[in-house]
């Protein structure tokens, strides 16, 4: 599993990019969306291969686990994490 | 049974339980090794109308250690692709299937075949290889051993392969062993006896579906070398087959269902009957989810196995001497996680060195055998269980006799077994079992049994 770290995905990579993408969609989730500064608007340009599905690894460390194509990517993100666990209350 | 339904978690899922893994020279080919491994436990050949398949959502794997180590130096990867012709039909077939390219077979399923070396690089064997389908019945799958044998595909590369439904092989009393190590046989010493009786095939009538690769051997050896001498050590190979599927799954609800993410292992197999017996309940799920390299972790359950402790106790004063023996089993962790050294049994060895893993390991160099025995090593056929494993191969009495102790005295020559130890097994004396049929020459495994044939259960 690769380890990186919130603003390299985001910056990095596509799959950041739809993370957020994914995330600001939903409505009742919008508020977990990161900062504007922080997103990639080309979305439509963005292709998955296959479902990504995001989830909290590890709730006291920050820790999400992105499965996406045939990898896990780790992600720690304690302001994410608490803004999940938010939106579920 | 071998590794039929074995751990909690994976007998819900049929379709990646690996159920027998075989490793072998070829009878017919001896300059090549035949590798075997089997899922989906116990079909009920008339099972339709959605009979039985691999899962294209299963990465299957054979894998092949050359040089010790316990990790896999080579892994052939088998990944599957199931066609709907007709999605406006109930049937499975929507007339005779007589090739198995016949678009009357409704539910075709082809696969890949990938070779990843020790390095990571993957190689493309084999691609859109066709299975056949399942034997359904005279009216549906005619002549189906002719239909079964145009699935067997020789590979450019020089390996052969084959995927797809076959008669079970592997042959066991079930119903009694499981009735607390009940031996029909032998059940009038049992602590709750009955008039001994012969034994009963649990597994009579049944299929299952069977991944097989012919390989020439000096694919499998680490230098390319031809293994021709049984005392060196890179005649020797150890082998293990595993099924993993992707961490995640997502059931949208409109009866679709995706996965993502990396392959988890769920089920993996090489010595028969380990996790069936030697593991204990509450650690199945895990050892299942385990590398054969981190084996050491669970060599307690090899040393003091559960099962050499009832025996004694469920068969009152027929085992006094395996009830007094409290040492490590030195014997069954040699035979199970190490291979057994030069010195010990005459022309033989199986020694992959100190590393502790679940592997079967295949001595190359021994030819295969003239007259075979079905106990193997312990029935003087060096060319046996566990010297790799053989399709008729009795792994339940060989492997019941080694836990009753007759394998003891290789390592501890002052044991003195039980005279029942070298005596017990399911079917006494030992024997294939009426209607259990295997091939002469690959997938060796025999044809599987109709749907519309069958006679499932006695009323």
């Amino acid at each position: 599993m690769a380890k990186v770290t919130r603003r390299r995905l985001l910056k990095t990579t596509s799959i950041g990019a739809a993370t957020v993408g994914m995330l600001a969609a939903a409505p009742h989730l919008a508020a977990l969306a990161a900062p504007a500064a922080e997103q990639t608007p080309e979305l439509s340009a963005t292709s998955l291969p296959g479902p990504m599905v995001t989830y909290v690894r590890n709730l006291a460390k920050g820790e999400v686990g992105i499965l996406v194509g045939e990898r896990e990517i780790v992600y720690h993100d304690t302001d994410l994490v608490k803004r999940l666990l938010k939106a579920t209350q | 049974m071998s590794s039929h339904r074995e751990a909690p978690e994976i007998s819900k899922d049929p379709v990646a339980d690996n159920t027998d893994t075989y490793a072998f020279v070829s009878p017919d080919q001896p300059d090549t090794v035949t590798l075997i491994s089997n899922y989906v436990p116990l079909e009920e050949p008339p099972g339709g109308p959605n009979f039985f398949e691999f899962g294209d959502d299963v990465l299957y794997e054979i894998k092949v250690d050359n040089d010790g180590d316990g990790l896999a130096e080579i892994t052939y990867q088998f990944r599957f692709q199931t066609q709907t012709r007709n999605p406006n039909t109930f049937l499975y077939n929507t007339g005779q299937i007589t090739s198995i390219s016949s678009s009357n077979w409704n539910r075709p399923q082809f696969y890949s075949v990938t070779k990843v070396d020790a390095s990571g690089h993957s190689t493309v064997l084999g691609t859109k290889l066709a299975c056949p389908p399942c034997n359904i019945g005279p009216r549906s799958t005619p002549n189906y051993s002719t239909l079964a044998g145009q699935a067997v595909h020789k590979l450019a590369s020089g390996e052969v392969v084959f995927a797809g439904q076959r008669a079970e092989g592997f042959y066991v009393d079930l119903g009694s062993i499981f009735d607390l190590a009940d031996l029909r046989p032998f059940q009038n010493l049992h602590l709750i006896p009955s008039p001994a009786a012969p034994g009963v095939n649990g597994t009579q009538g049944l299929n299952v579906h069977t991944i097989a690769i012919q390989v020439p051997k000096k694919h499998l050896t680490r230098d390319g070398s031809n293994p021709t001498n049984e005392a060196d050590p890179r005649s020797v190979i150890g082998v293990w087959a595993s099924a993993s599927r992707q961490k995640g799954s997502v059931f949208d609800g409109q009866g679709n269902i995706s996965a993502t993410g990396p392959w988890v292992q769920v089920s993996r197999l090489a010595n028969p009957l380990i996790n069936e017996v030697i593991i204990p309940l509450g650690k199945k799920n895990y050892w299942n989810s385990q590398k054969p390299v981190n084996d050491s972790q669970f060599v307690q359950y090899y040393a003091h196995p559960e099962l050499a402790g009832l025996l004694p106790v469920l068969y009152p004063g027929v085992f006094p001497h395996l009830a007094g023996y409290s040492k490590a089993r030195a014997d069954l962790e040699a035979i199970l996680l190490t291979g057994i050294p030069s010195g010990i049994i005459t022309g033989f060895q199986n020694f992959t060195g100190k590393t502790q893993a679940d592997l079967l390991r295949l001595n190359m160099a021994i030819a295969p055998a003239k007259n075979p025995n079905i106990l193997g090593v312990i029935g003087g056929d060096l060319a046996g269980f566990p010297n790799g494993r053989r399709v008729f191969d009795d792994t339940v009495t060989i492997e019941i006799r080694a836990i009753a102790g007759v394998t003891i005295p290789l390592v501890d020559p002052s044991f003195k077994p039980d005279g029942a130890a070298s005596l017990v097994s399911d079917f006494s004396p030992p024997h294939i079992p009426k209607g259990v049929s295997y091939q002469s020459h690959f997938p060796y495994l025999g044809v599987p049994f109709g749907g519309y044939q069958s006679q499932p259960h006695p009323v």
